[in-house]
């Protein structure tokens, strides 16, 4: 029987961090497989630090490329880092068989965010959806003194993955 | 339990990917070690060299050290490229390439390679690579490489791991402000960490430089690279290379190479980035003082160098790259 395509991408992702994430600099590869997989995510080129079930944690490295005219980090980069952050806590909590797509984003921002930037998100135990289901995910990010720059609140829409063959 | 190797088209793409890795870093350690070789070829020209090469007229000390150099260039690359494949498998299993298409590395019981199978392996390597015609069919009919076979190992595909067990809540709002800090900041770099950074940036900044005075020169031609003006550009540039190499990684990049590498970052006195002034003096002191300005750092307990003190700057190192 063919794989189902949804069903596997969390798999091999979470395999693919099994393995790469030790190798000096794998985060760093494994965080371009990601942008490579969702360009829009890995365009401000955000590193995974950690990725759990449930938990997941990424920097963002103050550059040009993700400044606003104001000289600190954009707000949609902020937004950016959250949402991935939320997404991969959610999805790889939720493991096989299960797809989530964004519905609504909210995000409060704090404070001027400039230097190193750490998004986490954290996500309590989701049972696995048999019907599509909104679920909210919160991500907080933080800069290098300890403060909350921006909170990113998405709702996930998550359904169970249809068979092959059935309308998706 | 039989344990069977991937197939060999798998593992030529992760040697593809691993060779197109380890290129990169061994290009440019390979044009620092020739970079004495293009001094004469700037200074004569390369037709002239060309010329005292034909004519035999080059002392034997020169083109001794000549062959030195091309020698010492031909160890370090097949140094690097067997230290890259023994040190990572070694120590993780798997190389890039290997880690990226799946496949990893283990003895014949399971375990973690020995560091002797990892050394058959790799001068096995070096003899299949030189009697490719023979052993390539020989793997097809072996199953696996003569190398693994030697040495006792298999490169089986890696099978799916479960991720570790992760907390179910926000893990950095918990923390205290001091240990947050303690938790990005690994406190002030020191002088080794700086030296090597200062090596490496040295190195990026030479591989795209030494390459660009060959051209410059060629183009100048022969006349204008030994007048005075032209000797002073060639000399200016790869001055001015370091601060605009400097400038351009901090710009676009957040760091240079080496201190994303490293985790390093310089601060101003504030702690925040260094501004525009703290950058031009900080490669402005050092022409200054030649160096001396590394001294105090082996005495100050947080590495700081007289340039530091100057500028009002610190170097700091985080605990995972940026």
């Amino acid at each position: 029987m063919k794989k189902n395509a949804d069903a596997s991408a969390i798999t091999r992702l979470t395999s693919l961090w099994a393995r790469l994430s030790p190798l000096p600099g794998g985060k760093f590869a494994f965080s371009k497989v990601i942008g490579h997989f969702i360009p829009y995510s890995g365009s401000v080129g955000a590193v995974v630090d950690e990725l759990g079930p449930s938990h997941v944690r990424i920097r963002l490295q103050d550059r040009r490329a993700v400044r606003n005219h104001l000289r600190c980090v954009h707000a949609i980069a902020l937004a950016n880092i959250g949402e991935l952050a939320s997404g991969l806590a959610v999805l790889i909590g939720l493991g096989e068989g299960t797809r989530g797509i964004v519905t609504s984003l909210k995000i409060d921002y704090r404070k001027k965010a400039r230097g190193l930037l750490i998004a986490e998100a954290a996500v309590p135990q989701v049972e696995k959806p048999t019907r599509p289901t909104p679920h909210t995910a919160m991500a907080e990010i933080r800069d290098t003194a300890g403060d909350v720059v921006a909170v990113v609140t998405a709702e996930w829409l998550l359904s169970p993955v249809p068979a092959e063959g059935t309308k998706k | 339990m039989i344990v069977h190797s991937a197939k060999p088209l798998r593992r030529i793409g992760a040697f593809a990917i691993d060779l197109g890795l380890w290129s990169l870093p061994a290009t440019f350690g390979a044009q620092i070690l020739l970079a004495p070789l293009l001094v004469p070829l700037l200074w004569f020209g390369p037709q002239e060299v060309i010329g005292l090469l034909e004519a035999q007229v080059l002392s034997p000390a020169a083109l001794l050290v000549a062959a030195l150099l091309i020698a010492a260039t031909c160890v370090f690359l097949a140094l690097s490229f067997d230290l890259y494949f023994l040190l990572l498998e070694k120590r993780h299993g798997a190389t890039y390439g290997k880690a990226l298409l799946g496949l990893r590395v283990e003895a014949r019981n399971g375990q973690a390679p020995t560091l002797g199978q990892g050394i058959l392996r790799l001068l096995f390597r070096w003899l299949e690579i030189v009697l490719f015609p023979f052993s390539f069919p020989l793997w097809f009919v072996l199953g696996e490489r003569l190398g693994d076979r030697v040495a006792g190992t298999v490169v089986p595909s890696d099978p799916a791991r479960p991720l570790p067990d992760a907390p179910p809540t926000l893990v950095l709002a918990s923390l205290s402000r001091e240990q947050y800090g303690a938790l990005v900041d690994a406190g002030p770099a020191l002088l080794r960490w700086r030296l090597l950074a200062g090596f490496l940036d040295y190195s990026v900044v030479c591989g795209f430089v030494s390459p660009l005075l060959i051209v410059v020169s060629l183009c100048m031609g022969a006349d204008v690279t030994q007048s005075w003006a032209g000797q002073l550009g060639l000399a200016l540039l790869p001055l001015l290379a370091f601060p605009a190499y400097e400038s351009l990684t901090r710009k676009y990049f957040g760091a240079t190479v080496a201190r994303r590498i490293l985790a390093l970052r310089v601060e101003g006195a504030t702690g925040a980035k260094s501004m525009l002034r703290e950058w031009f003096l900080r490669w402005f002191l050092p022409l200054v003082t030649v160096g001396t300005s590394l001294f105090p750092a082996l005495l100050s307990p947080d590495s700081k160098t007289l340039t530091d003190s100057w500028t009002g700057t610190r170097v700091r190192r985080l605990r995972a790259p940026h």
